[in-house]
């Protein structure tokens, strides 16, 4: 019996599954059998390091963070390119390295600008 | 294929993307002065329409994706040369704070263009379409500080992405019915199955995203905006490069890749195919942007209804359909180009004086400075197409091609009606022009900075081809019927 | 089996991309989005197009949701509390929506080939990303480059549209 060359990645997601959900049911079950529920003001409150909490978990980021998020986006989409390109490596003729080399050269131009242009600076 | 072949054949585009970089680098350094990178795109551009004129005759790679003909040589050459223009009336805009990168993606849609222009297979177009949509947006909204500005690249955007995603759809349809994006195959296949609903479904869904950037009613809801909150060069830019390579692939796609699902447009002898669609838009598009100018006060605004008017008229030669007919609408898509290009250089000097674009900061212009007026009256009067001006040629060819289509003159009801529109038309030029030459100049109007030269010179010399293709268009259209035979 | 599979993936698609526009809260809808992006990803593996499915979760359901979350955040949007619901704009767009759906189904519904069974896939020799691989950078290598240029384009123009200025330049 042959197995589908993906099948490993199948019981790898499988294992991933259980590792996280595994405490969550077990904890799920402490508390419906063993916790005696006693809800308080104090007991829902946020933890916080013991600490009373301060206003509300949900903050408005700077700006700043944005621009990160967008170039790492771009790189990323890069990157979908460069997987197949390494697989297929070895059955492409010179050209296609040129060509892999040239759009490296657009991106790597998009990078160097932007560096220049002062965007990667953390502006206070 | 070889790697050799592509470098070689995509040499133009290559070179202009090149261009682009190097000015994005200078941009970047103390050198990177106005001056420099207006000189440094200009020479990019001239330097890549040489490389086309060095292209063989004929070549065609990959099933189409790019392809080398008369036709796209000749229209990668006016693209091209609309870019340069465009850089010109950039060059003295104040509004523009980052100078280099705005240049950059100017190549860079130019670049966009160019594919569009040069591609006879859907996947291609696609793409082509994308990075001049792309390019555009940015362009449009660049003047971030300015809300205008701001909101006409934000509606820009939402528009286009909606009427790409719909294109995109409908290419998909196209492709899982025939099993190609080649336009040439697609012909082939197309001509041998019968209809089927779902490639009609697909063909209007194509249609969409020209339609779109055509600005045809009814999608034509982002033109007034853009036109009027874009800086000056952007929506020059819009209004002329994207229309005439919008007008080339539409051209190509339903005269050869949807050739077989024509259909008819003939009064009571409709056929259902592109045609009645077409011709329905046609239809909406000289009513409602000739009637709705009428109304404006704003003259960015006016021209963005007129535009509307314009993009019905020029389909009329693609309804017409045959060799004639699309090289009518190749001719009347470059005229307009160049005419729109010009006036919004005339608008960019007016808004440099008197701080605004609306019909009262033209009052008075005839007397502050003649030339400019004379100027704003050619590309105006070419517009409306009063001979002995290049509109006037082109309106009659259009008309006529599109008279003399059909078995019984059966696109007589679109050809009236185009007609009745001009008429139209004619008033609105009218009341700009009497705004110009008769109204008194308006006592905000401050004193005449330093005029910028360089957007004069691409003035005069825009006003001076409209003129000259007036008065003797038999060298362009040679060309163009040259070049689809 | 696969046809079981199917439907899980279709309706948990389905369900998490409604979920999508009802949610009130912006993280939610942004979360479920991502659950409808793993519905879709499946549907890709099992038609063989791993290559796709994967990139659907990396680029999709990783980095394109990221940025979804930071532009909530940076919004600082909440739960909306109470949504005026523009009720004619919800309708029309609600017939719309029907009239497309009607016009696609029967559409499809009335295509002869749509009729026959679909002969099964060819089992390729090689996996699915050298496929890829060698496709993209043999046949498509001009579209591939456009590409490029594309996303340098989208580099500059979100740099230069989200860049803050400086109040004295």
């Amino acid at each position: 019996m042959s197995l589908h060359p993906y099948f490993e990645i199948v019981v790898f997601v499988g294992v991933a599954l259980i590792f996280p959900v595994m405490p969550l049911i077990l904890a799920w079950m402490w508390r419906r059998f063993f916790q005696p529920p006693k809800p308080g003001a104090a007991k829902n409150a946020t933890y916080e390091c013991g600490m009373e909490s301060l206003g509300e978990a949900q903050i408005q980021f700077r700006s700043q963070y944005y621009l990160y998020a967008i170039i790492f986006l771009i790189f990323d989409v890069e990157a979908v390119f460069l997987v197949p390109f390494a697989v297929a490596f070895t059955g492409l003729p010179v050209g296609a390295f040129l060509s892999i080399l040239v759009f490296l050269l657009l991106l790597i131009e998009g990078l160097v600008w932007a560096w220049g242009k002062g965007c990667l600076n953390w502006a206070k | 294929m070889s790697y050799f072949d592509l470098l070689r054949l995509a040499w133009p585009e290559a070179s202009i993307v090149l261009t682009a970089l190097v000015v994005l680098a200078i941009g970047l350094t103390n050198r990177g002065t106005r001056p420099a990178i207006t000189l440094l795109a200009m020479v990019g551009i001239a330097l890549a329409i040489k490389n086309v004129l060095r292209l063989p005759h004929d070549a065609i790679l990959f099933n189409g994706m790019l392809v080398i003909s008369p036709l796209t040589s000749l229209f990668k050459i006016v693209s091209l040369a609309l870019a340069f223009f465009t850089v010109a009336l950039a060059q003295s805009e104040s509004s523009l704070r980052h100078y280099a990168e705005y240049i950059a993606i100017l190549l860079l849609a130019c670049v966009g263009l160019m594919l569009l222009v040069g591609s006879e297979e859907l996947l291609t177009i696609f793409i082509g379409l994308e990075l001049l949509g792309l390019s555009l947006y940015v362009l449009t909204a660049f003047d971030k500080i300015d809300i205008y500005s701001a909101e006409a690249g934000l509606k820009y955007f939402l528009f286009g992405s909606t009427a790409s995603a719909f294109t995109l759809f409908g290419i998909s349809l196209v492709y899982g019915m025939a099993g190609s994006t080649s336009l040439a195959v697609l012909a082939q296949k197309l001509s041998v199955t019968n209809a089927q609903p779902l490639l009609a479904a697909g063909i209007v869904m194509t249609l969409i995203g020209f339609a779109f950037k055509i600005a045809a009613a009814p999608f034509h809801l982002w033109a007034p905006d853009v036109y009027q909150g874009a800086p000056i060069p952007s929506a020059a830019f819009i209004a002329s490069g994207s229309k005439v390579a919008s007008f080339v692939v539409l051209g190509k796609i339903l005269l050869v890749g949807f050739d077989s699902a024509r259909g008819s447009s003939d009064w009571h002898a409709m056929i259902a195919g592109w045609s009645p669609i077409i011709s329905l838009l046609a239809a909406m598009s000289i009513l409602l942007g000739n009637f709705v100018a009428l109304a404006q006060t704003n003259v960015r605004r006016l021209l963005a209804y007129s535009a509307v008017a314009h993009g019905g008229y020029t389909l009329l030669g693609l309804l017409a359909g045959d060799r004639d007919g699309f090289s009518a609408t190749l001719f009347y898509t470059t005229i307009y180009a160049l005419t729109l290009l010009g006036a919004f250089g005339v608008i960019a000097l007016v808004r440099r004086e008197t701080g605004g674009d609306d019909l009262q900061n033209f009052a008075g212009l005839g007397q502050r400075s003649p030339l400019l007026a004379v100027c704003m009256s050619i590309f105006l009067l070419s517009l409306a197409g009063l001979p002995p001006l290049a509109g006037f040629f082109g309106k009659f060819y259009l008309f006529s091609s599109a008279f003399r289509a059909g078995a019984n003159h059966g696109l007589l009801w679109l050809v009236a009606l185009a007609l009745f529109g001009s008429l139209i038309s004619l008033y609105y030029y009218l009341i700009v022009l009497k705004v110009i030459f008769l109204d008194e100049r308006s006592t905000t109007a401050t004193a005449p900075a330093a005029r910028p030269m360089l957007v004069e010179v691409a003035t005069g010399v825009l006003a001076a081809l409209v003129l000259l293709f007036g008065v003797d268009p038999s060298g362009l259209v040679a060309r163009i019927v040259a070049a689809l035979a | 089996m696969q046809l079981f599979l199917f439907w899980c993936a279709a309706l948990l698609m389905l369900v998490f991309g409604v979920a999508v526009i009802l949610n009130r809260n912006p993280v939610a809808s942004a979360l479920s989005l991502v659950v409808s992006f793993l519905g879709l990803a499946t549907l890709f593996m099992m038609l063989d197009a791993y290559f796709i499915g994967i990139i659907q979760v990396l680029v999709y359901a990783g980095a394109v949701m990221v940025l979804f979350l930071f532009i909530i955040m940076l919004l600082d949007l909440r739960a909306e509390n109470l949504r005026k619901i523009n009720w004619p704009a919800t309708a029309g767009g609600a017939v719309v929506a029907f009239v497309f759906l009607i016009q696609v189904l029967s559409v499809i519904g009335r295509l002869t080939d749509a009729k026959k069974t679909f002969p099964p896939l060819a089992r390729s020799t090689i996996d699915d990303v050298r496929n890829v691989g060698v496709t993209l950078f043999t046949n498509f290598n001009f579209p591939f480059q456009v590409i490029g240029v594309l996303v340098l384009v989208a580099t500059i123009g979100v740099v230069v549209l989200s860049k803050r200025e400086l109040a004295n330049k």
